[in-house]
């Protein structure tokens, strides 16, 4: 709306000046000793140029990046489409996570399609946990009918774990029957 | 789902486009004055008066109109007022506000168990009507019953009423959104 505004006093200000030989909005008189006089490399251009370079960088980007699309679920029949969205996922996740006994913490973060699964636990021996978190998160995106190209990984945060405690503990497949393995062994 | 798309779709791809567009401009502008010439900005034989003010005049109306089109199109929607249940003159017109049903879809849908809050919208044409549906789960809900319940209960009953074979339905699932004691 602003640059179509400044559109319309320009035309009018072309047209008045040819037919009448004045301006009727800007002072183009004084515009045009201004720009007269000052020179391309002038600092004050110079700035200028740069400044729309970042405008025009950021509208470019803005205009590229895709928003975050929605978490396909599910569907049946095919005239009905399920959908979430990846925050409600992320959440749901750290429900199932907090669910097992021994998390006190669950921290979901989802990259593209993989669920990255952070949990806290107070356990002295957490051999197992992971995995447990795993098994009942997975379960849950099954349930819930995630596609199966969004994949799931948990790390562990065991801060009074015997010899020390943080590693990766499990990845997973969101069907929870599809290939498991650890990544890597608790300390 | 249709792939024709929706209104406020298609005002978003090209405001993607227009954003790209004027940054494209003002990244090439500005690099041409960085890379720049020497001497002043206006040359000093550019006088005020010329035919050729008037190719800018015209060229400064074209984008004025483009402009004011592309601030136009932001109030774009996607719905439509009501479906011709009867459309033969002869028998009788028979017309449903769209919002009359969608409240009725929303009951429908709080009804189901495990549904928390519900909200329902149609979109596109009534030639080509969609129906978008929102729901919030309770914690701890069957989805697939709810699933199941949408599609065979709610959608097919409505589909009975409007004398549709099917309708396209957009459902957007909030996950635990409230506590089983919270269902209103």
């Amino acid at each position: 709306v602003l640059l179509a505004a400044l559109g319309v006093t320009v035309v009018l200000d072309v047209v008045s000046v040819q037919v009448a030989g004045h301006a009727l909005v800007w002072p183009y008189r004084a515009l045009a000793a201004d720009l007269r006089s000052t020179s391309w490399h002038a600092g004050i251009t110079r700035l200028a140029a740069l400044g729309a370079l970042v405008v025009g960088l950021l509208l470019v980007g803005a205009g590229v990046h895709l928003p975050h699309r929605s978490v396909p679920l599910r569907s049946e029949p095919p005239w009905l489409a399920v959908v979430t969205t990846r925050r409600s996922l992320r959440r749901a996740a750290a429900r199932s996570a907090l669910g097992v006994d021994g998390v006190d913490d669950a921290r979901v973060e989802l990259h593209h399609r993989r669920l990255e699964v952070r949990v806290r636990t107070p356990l002295r021996d957490p051999a197992g946990l992971g995995e447990a978190v795993a098994e009942a998160v997975g379960q849950r995106l099954a349930a819930l009918g995630v596609d199966e190209r969004y994949s799931l990984r948990v790390s562990l945060q065991a801060p009074f774990a015997v010899g020390g405690g943080r590693g990766r503990a499990g990845s997973i497949g969101p069907g929870g029957d599809q290939a498991r393995e650890t990544r890597g062994a608790l300390q | 789902v249709s792939r024709r798309r929706l209104p406020t779709e298609r005002t978003a791809l090209g405001n993607r486009i227009g954003l790209v567009l004027v940054g494209l401009v003002l990244v090439v502008a500005s690099s041409a004055a960085l890379a720049g010439p020497s001497g002043p900005i206006l040359p000093r034989q550019v006088g005020a008066l010329g035919a050729w003010w008037w190719a800018v005049a015209g060229g400064v109306a074209v984008l004025t109109l483009v402009c004011l089109r592309w601030a136009l199109v932001q109030g774009r929607r996607d719905g439509f007022a009501a479906f011709a249940v009867e459309d033969d003159p002869r028998r009788g017109l028979t017309r449903v506000p769209t919002h009359v049903l969608a409240q009725a879809v929303e009951e429908d849908l709080r009804s189901i168990p495990g549904v928390a809050k519900a909200s329902a919208a149609f979109v596109g044409w009534p030639s080509e009507p969609q129906l978008r549906l929102s729901v919030g789960l309770e914690e701890g809900a069957d989805l697939d019953a709810v699933r199941a319940e949408v599609a065979a209960g709610v959608v097919g009953r409505l589909c009975q009423a409007l004398e549709l074979e099917a309708i396209p339905v957009l459902l957007g699932v909030q996950l635990d959104a409230a506590h089983p004691s919270a269902r209103r």
